[in-house]
């Protein structure tokens, strides 16, 4: 189901009523249950085999995490490592399969024919990273004896873990929530509680972000696959791929504001995951401004655990760039998204070795030019995303070294497009980031909040599914 | 929560103004969206909410998007859907239950799947009811295609021309496409449908005309155009309906194959006329 919906609107409106009910409003384990039963119809909406699936991983996730935290501690390393293998051949099955069956099987094969035709389950990504991040949670917590966060009644604690994993706003598309951070929140809520302006800010802006500026820049940026960009000049080209940029990055911030701003309306806070990416003024510090929640996870139970920048230069170099390059891989199961993440893995080690051989390098450079240069980067990394197969992205360098006598011609519309929608995305970082217009527009939140849904209502573009629903 | 109402109120007072701004000002002549998608909806937006019942109807794909209207006449509706065909265009005249003066169905892109997206951005509820009695929410009426609209107004629409090397390559393109045949069945399962429409226009007195226009030699007789070719003469005989095809005495040039440039499309809009009152009065003189 897609928050751009009318079936959403339904969904929400429903269990929003029945959550506020004056005989279930503050009863944790009523309104655990209407959130878990709407969670369920919103994952079951399109595809409900898929449901089995995801019902199976909470049930196992959910079983394995209550031993992790009741076991001896001579099993809980059993029990844990039996957990992990379960997520990653969970994942390996789902998502890779098929890439494996593409690059190592041979095609006419019967297990390679299975592989490529089972259907990647929807948010099977974010999911599994969250079960992965509540079994390492609970076996930290064990090892250092300190109190674990679940409870000790398997039943109490099955509702939590599919609450945690199900919640309807972050299933899909996160953010990834922690574990620990998550149970903490669960319980009883009252309807005066609720944050009305803070959710319904986020919500309008998210939706501002994906239906007015997202949704209209997609289908210009269509225009961004082989063959139709072989009749482009070069100027329509990289004015493509900025549009291609600004939507990636409206498309998907869109969706975390509106997933934060609908679980605030049931009383539960979820992390931020976007920190305006794109003033970063080196790559690390876009890392840690863009997708956050999967930046933090990939930090806190890949990059440590790998021994993150304490085992010298080299090994820190290393694991930068192998942290980026299944960073990559977890966004799809294609060859593109490694090299995706290879090309900012190499960033982020050439960086971090820059830095070390002259820590006050960028430093001499204006803010403007470091902030310009990172987004040319990461922008010119988006057409891995955009392109996913190799030889599209060598044809498209190609036209964009020696499309110079192509007409722009035709191309009005297109640039013109990406001009008007991209402008409110300046907008938005202008005033998130520049103190006098953001205290403006603090004070004068309701009129702009006013303009920004009656622009959803009438500029919309043509809805299109979310681009992080694929991974 | 004060402050969400008076955002509400905001919102409201926005739309309010716009909606009777586009009810008051000027109408662009051009109607046009930004993108290909955005067109299709716009003209098939065109046809659903003003249905004219003594209108005349152009039914087809992106080559029928190259027809002009005010090279055809003030009556004529050109309903050209890009990446789809005429199919699209039959799903929505059924919706529209409109009787018009005159149906054309262009036969190019005949075999092609109805365009649901179309389809269904004109009949989801309740945004489609929406739209029916607000137009500011319609396709056509977005501030974006709006704007684009009244600059192409202004400026008058692209001139598209002939680029040899793009239609070589174009050609080239399309001719290896058009090796195979596609299954025998469910071509005739749709030329049936389309035969039963027509039929079901003509007993309601609506003239209808089937379209064949021209595309580049090399494409004629591939095997998949001469397969669909000879299904339609069974399905759609020339005995039954009346075909109007190229003019034999005419060079006309495409872009790439397909799709005329514009002194091709104009010369075929005029070709098309000529034709069509030719029928008229033979009509008339027999009866």
């Amino acid at each position: 189901m897609l928050f751009n919906s009318f079936p959403f609107l339904i969904l929400i409106s429903v269990t929003f009523i029945l959550y506020y009910l004056p005989w279930i409003s503050g009863s944790t384990r009523s309104q655990v249950g209407v959130l878990i039963v709407s969670s369920l119809i919103f994952y079951a909406w399109e595809s409900p085999i898929l449901l089995l699936l995801l019902t199976a991983s909470i049930g196992i996730n959910s079983w394995i995490s209550w031993r992790i935290a009741v076991s001896p501690g001579g099993k809980l390393w059993r029990a844990f490592m039996a957990g992990l293998i379960f997520n990653v051949l969970l994942l390996a099955f789902f998502k890779y399969g098929s890439l494996l069956a593409r690059t190592v099987l041979k095609p006419e094969t019967g297990i390679a024919t299975l592989l490529l035709e089972i259907p990647l389950p929807i948010g099977i990504s974010f999911y599994t990273f969250e079960s992965i991040s509540l079994l390492m949670d609970l076996k930290r917590l064990r090892e250092r004896n300190e109190p674990v966060f679940i409870s000790d009644r398997f039943g109490e604690h099955l509702g939590q873990t599919t609450l945690f994993i199900a919640f309807f706003p972050h299933l899909i598309s996160g953010p990834i929530l922690k574990a620990d951070q998550f149970y903490r929140q669960i319980g009883g809520r009252k309807l005066k509680d609720i944050q009305w302006h803070e959710a319904f800010r986020l919500v309008v802006i998210g939706f501002f972000l994906k239906c007015v500026v997202a949704d209209n820049l997609k289908d210009t940026t269509a225009a961004l696959s082989f063959p139709s960009f072989l009749g482009f000049p070069p100027i329509v080209l990289v004015s493509l791929l900025f549009g291609f940029s600004v939507q990636i990055f409206a498309d998907f911030a869109g969706y975390s504001y509106i997933a934060v701003g609908v679980a605030l309306l049931f009383g539960y806070q979820l992390p931020r995951n976007f920190d305006y990416p794109y003033i970063a003024a080196s790559l690390a510090e876009f890392w840690r401004r863009w997708h956050i929640s999967l930046s933090t996870w990939l930090r806190e139970y890949l990059y440590y655990p790998l021994g993150g920048n304490r085992l010298g230069k080299v090994r820190t170099y290393i694991n930068l760039f192998l942290v980026m390059v299944l960073g990559g891989l977890w966004h799809g199961a294609a060859w593109s998204y490694a090299a995706w993440g290879f090309y900012h893995g190499c960033g982020l080690a050439a960086e971090r070795w820059l830095l070390d051989q002259r820590p006050h390098l960028f430093e001499r450079l204006p803010s403007f030019l470091r902030v310009a240069g990172v987004f040319a980067y990461v922008t010119i990394g988006w057409i891995f995303f955009k392109l996913t197969r190799f030889s599209d992205v060598i044809e498209f360098g190609r036209c964009l070294l020696f499309n110079w006598r192509i007409s722009i011609e035709g191309n009005t519309p297109r640039l013109m497009n990406i001009a008007a929608f991209s402008l409110p995305v300046l907008v938005y970082y202008v005033a998130g980031c520049w103190q006098p217009v953001r205290s403006w527009s603090r004070r004068n939140a309701p009129i702009l909040e006013g303009a920004l849904l009656a622009a959803v209502v009438i500029s919309s573009g043509l809805p299109g599914s979310f681009l992080y629903f694929q991974f | 929560m004060k402050n969400v109402l008076k955002a509400f109120w905001v919102a409201i007072l926005v739309i309010t103004i716009y909606g009777l701004s586009i009810n008051i000002l000027p109408t662009p002549s051009i109607r046009k969206g930004v993108s290909e998608h955005q067109n299709n909806i716009i003209v098939a937006e065109s046809l659903f909410y003003n249905p004219r019942a003594g209108g005349q109807v152009l039914l087809g794909s992106s080559l029928t998007h190259r027809m002009e209207p005010r090279e055809l006449g003030p009556d004529f509706i050109v309903l050209g859907i890009s990446g789809a065909g005429s199919s699209t265009g039959i799903e929505i005249l059924k919706l529209c239950d409109l009787k018009p003066k005159a149906v054309w169905i262009e036969s190019n892109f005949l075999l092609k799947e109805p365009d649901r997206e179309v389809v269904d951005h004109l009949t989801s509820q309740p945004m489609a009811a929406c739209r029916r009695y607000l137009p500011c929410l319609r396709e056509s009426n977005r501030p974006m295609n709006l704007l684009f609209s009244w600059i192409k107004s202004w400026k008058g629409d692209l001139t598209v021309l002939s680029n040899p090397q793009t239609l070589v390559s174009a050609v080239h393109h399309f001719k290896a496409a058009r090796q195979s045949v596609p299954d025998t069945a469910s071509v005739a399962g749709r030329l049936h449908e389309v035969a039963e429409f027509a039929r079901r226009l003509e007993a309601a007195g609506v003239e209808v005309h089937f379209v064949e226009y021209p595309v580049h030699p090399d494409l004629q007789n591939t095997p998949y155009e001469m397969f669909v070719r000879a299904e339609m003469s069974k399905a759609l005989p020339d005995a039954e309906f009346h075909w109007i095809r190229p003019d034999p005495n005419v060079e006309y040039r495409t872009t790439d194959g397909l799709h005329l440039d514009t002194a091709s499309a104009r010369q075929f809009a005029h070709h098309l006329l000529r034709a069509s009152s030719a029928v008229r009065n033979t009509a008339v003189a027999v009866h």
